[in-house]
């Protein structure tokens, strides 16, 4: 048997390859039970909570002082989104009328190998 | 005496490749910090509809004789449609225009707060065959392929079941449809334990992070493999911009409409809605028992997101006389995007769409 040269990449990949296989795998045990999908939506829900609770405090605070809040902006950025959505809208329109001569297609292709 | 020198000659070319190797890994990753965002989206386009959360694409033939049959990408919700356009040479769309298709895409951006309302029926009955009438308008042609991915092929298959008249094939990648079988997903999200009422009620759209980490928990080792194998091959550029061409990809998961997400999570997770033949959209019931177009379904093997058991029963819910599954070696993403999908995956789709479209 010809002797292998020690490679340090190829061990190095390998390790990771394994590291990584063994974690997912002792991961899916973990996250694959009852009691972690309890845990994991308590959790998630008082993450939502504290976030709703957060977003209604800051808004206060910034009508208080005369600053817009995230919820100001977002309204702006959809308003702003639906104008560009209209433009868009003119522009595809547009675009369709004048696309069908600039692109002198036929649709008469065949497959050149048999299935 | 000869193999000796020769012996040492090895080491040390290794050696020498070696350091220059460790000292490209140590110029490129200063760059790599440095850079910005990966460009992507390799094949021009023209934007044939825009309307909040639904963008509609066609792309500029590359040959003067397409086949008959355009196609239409339908994206998955979750995630940007550039996933089957990332660069030049890889870039599925660009190897079907190459191969004489005439191909659309129907993408997804983030839906805006006042669309949080949008429900499967919208998806299905109205930017689904609002994007297809235009196609028929441009193309002239009564039919189209549908090629889906993950949910963008479930929301296909529903389409199809509603309306099987105008789909004249449907190509698949990934796409559940036993979600009894999305083990971890559905115990995540089940009805004992997850108030999907008041996600909902309480957020709106579900942001993206929530759905990425979702993905991120199933395989919670990915990420760190797959930051040391880049720092590994950080000497190598394609290595290094396909890396980075995925990784823009993930990062950008979608926030997903909140009662599409509710509506999802209710009958698909929870009653297991499509394998029952019990899904309604719009007061209809999409059985897809009714789709009777070719299909062509490819699913990975080592799929984390959709595992195999969730999408094979599509093979038996279809009355369609050509179906054909083909399980490939890869997970998630290699089935669309990825060296395996270049050189295997792609020819046959080619392969068995060709005479599919004339």
């Amino acid at each position: 048997m010809a002797d292998v040269p020690f490679d340090p990449i190829a061990t190095w990949q390998k390790l990771v390859s394994d590291w990584e296989k063994q974690i997912n795998e002792v991961s899916a045990r973990v996250t694959g039970t009852e009691e972690y999908s309890r845990v994991m939506n308590q959790a998630a829900k008082m993450q939502t909570a504290a976030r709703q609770h957060f977003d209604r405090n800051m808004e206060e605070l910034l009508k208080t002082v005369h600053l817009p809040s995230k919820a100001d902006m977002a309204a702006i950025h959809d308003r702003l989104a639906a104008i560009e959505d209209a433009i868009e809208q003119l522009r595809a329109a547009l675009s369709r009328e004048t696309l069908r001569p600039a692109v002198p297609v036929t649709r008469t292709r065949k497959p050149s190998e048999p299935e | 005496m000869m193999g000796a020198d020769a012996n040492q000659d090895e080491i040390s070319r290794r050696v020498q490749t070696e350091i220059d190797r460790a000292l490209q890994r140590n110029i490129k990753g200063l760059e790599f910090l440095t850079l910005p965002k990966q460009p992507v989206g390799a094949m021009p386009k023209d934007t044939l509809l825009r309307r909040g959360t639904l963008q509609f694409y066609h792309y500029r033939p590359v040959v003067n004789d397409v086949y008959r049959i355009p196609i239409v990408f339908v994206s998955p919700t979750s995630n940007r449609g550039y996933v089957f356009d990332l660069a030049r040479g890889q870039s599925l769309v660009e190897f079907l225009l190459m191969r004489g298709y005439d191909v659309f895409m129907i993408d997804w951006l983030a839906p805006r707060k006042d669309e949080s309302g949008l429900q499967l029926s919208d998806y299905v009955l109205d930017f689904i065959p609002a994007c297809l009438a235009i196609v028929r308008e441009v193309t002239s042609e009564p039919t189209a392929t549908l090629l889906g991915y993950c949910m963008g092929g479930t929301l296909s298959l529903l389409y199809a079941a509603l309306h099987p008249e105008t789909v004249a094939n449907l190509l698949l990648f990934a796409t559940p449809v036993d979600f009894e079988k999305m083990s971890l997903f559905r115990l995540w999200g089940s009805e004992k334990f997850f108030d999907v009422d008041r996600l909902v009620d309480g957020l709106g759209n579900i942001p993206g992070e929530f759905i990425l980490n979702a993905f991120d928990i199933l395989r919670p080792a990915n990420r760190t493999a797959g930051v040391l194998n880049l720092w590994t091959n950080m000497w190598n550029d394609d290595y290094v911009k396909s890396y980075r061409l995925f990784d823009r990809w993930a990062a950008e998961t979608l926030p997903l409409a909140g009662e599409y997400f509710r509506e999802t999570t209710k009958s698909f997770m929870w009653r297991n809605s499509i394998m029952k033949g019990e899904t309604v959209i719009g007061g209809r019931r999409a059985d897809l028992s009714r789709i009777t177009a070719p299909v062509f379904s490819i699913v990975a093997q080592h799929d984390h997101v959709v595992p195999l058991a969730a999408a094979h029963p599509i093979m038996d819910l279809v009355a369609s006389e050509e179906r054909r599954e083909v399980v490939v070696k890869g997970g998630h993403v290699s089935v669309v995007a990825g060296p395996g999908a270049v050189t295997r995956i792609w020819p046959s789709i080619d392969q068995w769409l060709g005479k599919r479209c004339t």
